[in-house]
């Protein structure tokens, strides 16, 4: 392993890899820190730019872009109370409550710290769970592979509050792919007679539209200025207390990051929830949480980034993303022309580990990225937003026509971007939808593989020892959310 | 407000039965085989499912989504948005898309947004450098021209 990790080093440390290394990051930290602007939809918009660069070089900048929008996420969290996207929720709470008490800077600093720490941590992780969990991922055939999309799709719903929308986005995704042709037949399907439809709906018009042009569309709706509360370097040391409160709120926050992350469809949200509130649960004053606890800045910030990295494994080993960010550099890697698989790790063995060494280097450019120059990113949130949403916009169609170099694929991305909006506004999840259409293909593959091989007969799915886990984990993740909402108490005042 | 609140139910039951109804000329079992429908078939029907559960759970006051609707500006504002962005779409085979491009950050920033004049025309400016530089000079995508130039 160390072998393999000292030989991805040595592709990352190739001066055109660092300088997209830290284009990616840089990128990340800067879409991570506008507001309503994420790290899939930043991921999604520069995918198309991607095209031009090597495979692995393209990886790296795009999962730099995915991890750095998880420390970017913090400067709106703390500085105007805006999370940039949902996982940076609990770091607001208490990260926005230490500014207004002047301490701005030490909010920055301990989550820049603890997601520095809980990244490497991370990543580590990454290296050492991988393979073998790569190697266990060759028994799999094509029943455990269908389980195993399926249950990517469904857990994503069942961890929510509203499971049901959830598994709604997730048909819906499945849908989309249906669209072209019969992946094992080949017989044309659901086009409609329109030419633009025989190849299928491609990837990046859906995760643009729904991400990034949807966002923007929703940020429109406010017209409100948002005045940051200003930070300075002097303000950013921490005191020896500030140490000792934190540094097991860290450690705490990176361990259940990483395996929230692990699970497929969890993701950074539910990691940075599940650490606040233990650590609100085990701190012995509970009563500071939510008035500005730096443990609890911590605890989410290091949660938070530890599942941005954590997706991964499931992503690198098995192919199944495990979070919308890790859905779209999937894609990527499909658009690249890479197969994703137990077998990637064999047969791409420079690229996964490049990546791997990429994050070890991303973690410590983001590091220095969000101490000394925090300030200087914080300026950033000055630049009225009204400027900048045209812009996001403009960009958005460009990507999405170089990826194709076909106008029907900018009809499509308006058409997402509105699909994408109307989500948002009926509170329909969106990371669900691009997972399925993502997980689609090996789905239905391989569901009618295994009813192939078991000339029709679904005992395939039970006589199989892993499958039949897997068919437990996918029913139970099915059922339980459901009866849990259908046994729910009727809310008052509806 | 309630029915306003199940349009994702009855657009789903819509999608599935369009999907149902536009593969039926597909096989659906070929000997030992699953078809070309059988897969659209089995989604259309879970599709259909889930969307009666939701209408359940809305019926009975259990579903825990909220409609998040924009006020009056906020719904102008993302509709001219929207129309903007199909001009430009339609405009970019007549002018070329990076003209487009420019057209409609104007539009956004002056007639949407109400930003001030210079501040706009240097955004514009900005963006048209920008992309011209990255797309076209750097990534070599050949940009849809004037049909009229």
């Amino acid at each position: 392993m160390f072998e393999a990790l000292l030989q991805g080093f040595a592709v990352a440390f190739q001066p055109g890899n660092l300088m997209f290394i830290f284009l990616g990051v840089l990128v990340g930290q800067i879409v991570g820190a506008l507001p309503g602007l994420g790290p899939a939809a930043g991921m999604a918009l520069l995918l198309p730019l991607t095209f031009g660069l090597e495979p692995v070089t393209a990886i790296m900048m795009l999962a730099g872009i995915m991890y750095g929008g998880q420390y970017g996420g913090t400067l709106t969290s703390v500085l105007i109370n805006v999370p940039g996207e949902a996982s940076g929720v609990m770091t607001a709470m208490d990260g926005h409550a230490m500014a207004r008490k002047g301490r701005a800077g030490a909010a920055l600093s301990i989550a820049a710290i603890g997601s520095f720490l809980a990244g490497i941590g991370a990543v580590a992780a990454v290296a050492v769970i991988t393979p073998p969990l790569a190697s266990f991922g060759l028994k799999f055939n094509a029943p455990e592979y269908f389980l195993l999309a399926a249950l990517g799709i469904i857990a994503t719903g069942s961890l929510g509050q509203a499971p049901i929308r959830s598994l709604l986005a997730g048909v819906l995704g499945l849908t989309i792919a249906l669209v072209g042709v019969d992946p094992l037949t080949g017989t044309p399907r659901l086009n409609f007679g329109f030419p633009v439809l025989f190849q299928g709906i491609d990837f990046i018009p859906v995760a643009i539209g729904v991400f990034g042009i949807a966002e923007v569309l929703a940020s429109l709706e406010r017209s409100e200025k948002i005045e940051p509360i200003k930070t300075r370097l002097k303000d950013m040391w921490l005191t020896a207390e500030d140490w000792m409160t934190c540094r097991f709120s860290i450690l705490r926050g990176g361990v259940i990051g990483l395996f929230v992350g692990i699970m497929p469809g969890a993701g950074a949200s539910v990691a940075s929830l599940l650490s606040y509130l233990t650590e609100r649960r085990f701190s012995k004053h509970p009563e500071r949480f939510g008035n500005g606890a730096i443990d609890g800045v911590a605890a989410a910030e290091a949660a938070n980034n530890s599942a941005a990295h954590g997706a991964l494994i499931p992503m690198l080993s098995l192919g199944i993303p495990g979070s919308a960010s890790s859905a779209v550099l999937l894609a990527a890697l499909i658009l690249h022309g890479i197969k994703p698989g137990p077998m990637l790790m064999a047969q791409e063995g420079a690229l996964v580990w490049g990546l791997i060494a990429s994050m070890f280097l991303g973690n410590v450019f983001l590091l220095i990225l969000n101490l000394p120059m925090a300030p200087l990113f914080a300026a950033l949130l000055r630049i009225p937003y009204t400027y900048l949403a045209p812009g996001i916009l403009v960009i958005s169609l460009v990507g999405a026509f170089a990826a194709t170099l076909s106008m029907a694929t900018v009809w499509m991305c308006i058409a997402f971007g509105i699909l994408g909006w109307l989500m948002m506004k009926f509170d329909i999840p969106r990371a669900p939808l691009v997972l399925a259409l993502v997980l689609a293909p090996l789905m239905e593959t391989s569901l009618r593989q295994s009813l192939l091989l078991s000339l029709g007969s679904p005992m395939i799915f039970v006589e199989r020892p892993i499958s039949a886990i897997l068919l437990v984990a996918v029913l139970f993740s099915l059922i339980a959310p459901i009866v849990r909402v259908m046994r729910r108490r009727e809310r008052p005042g509806i | 407000m309630r029915l306003l609140k199940a349009v994702p139910a009855i657009f789903m039951i819509c999608l599935a039965l369009g999907v149902l109804a536009g593969t039926t000329g597909l096989t659906l079992w070929d000997g030992f085989t699953p078809g070309a429908r059988f897969f659209p078939a089995w989604l259309s029907g879970v599709g259909i499912l889930l969307a009666l559960a939701l209408l359940v759970t809305q019926w009975r006051g259990t579903d825990a989504g909220e409609l998040d609707l924009p006020d009056r500006t906020g719904a102008i504002r993302v509709l001219a948005a929207v129309a903007g962005l199909v001009g430009l779409a339609l405009l970019a085979t007549q002018v070329g898309l990076l003209a487009a491009l420019v057209l409609f950050v104007l539009y956004m920033l002056l007639v949407v947004l109400r930003a001030p004049l210079w501040p706009s025309v240097l955004t514009a400016a900005v963006l048209a450098i920008g992309i011209e530089g990255v797309f076209v000079r750097w990534l070599a995508v050949p940009l849809p021209v004037s049909a009229f130039f």
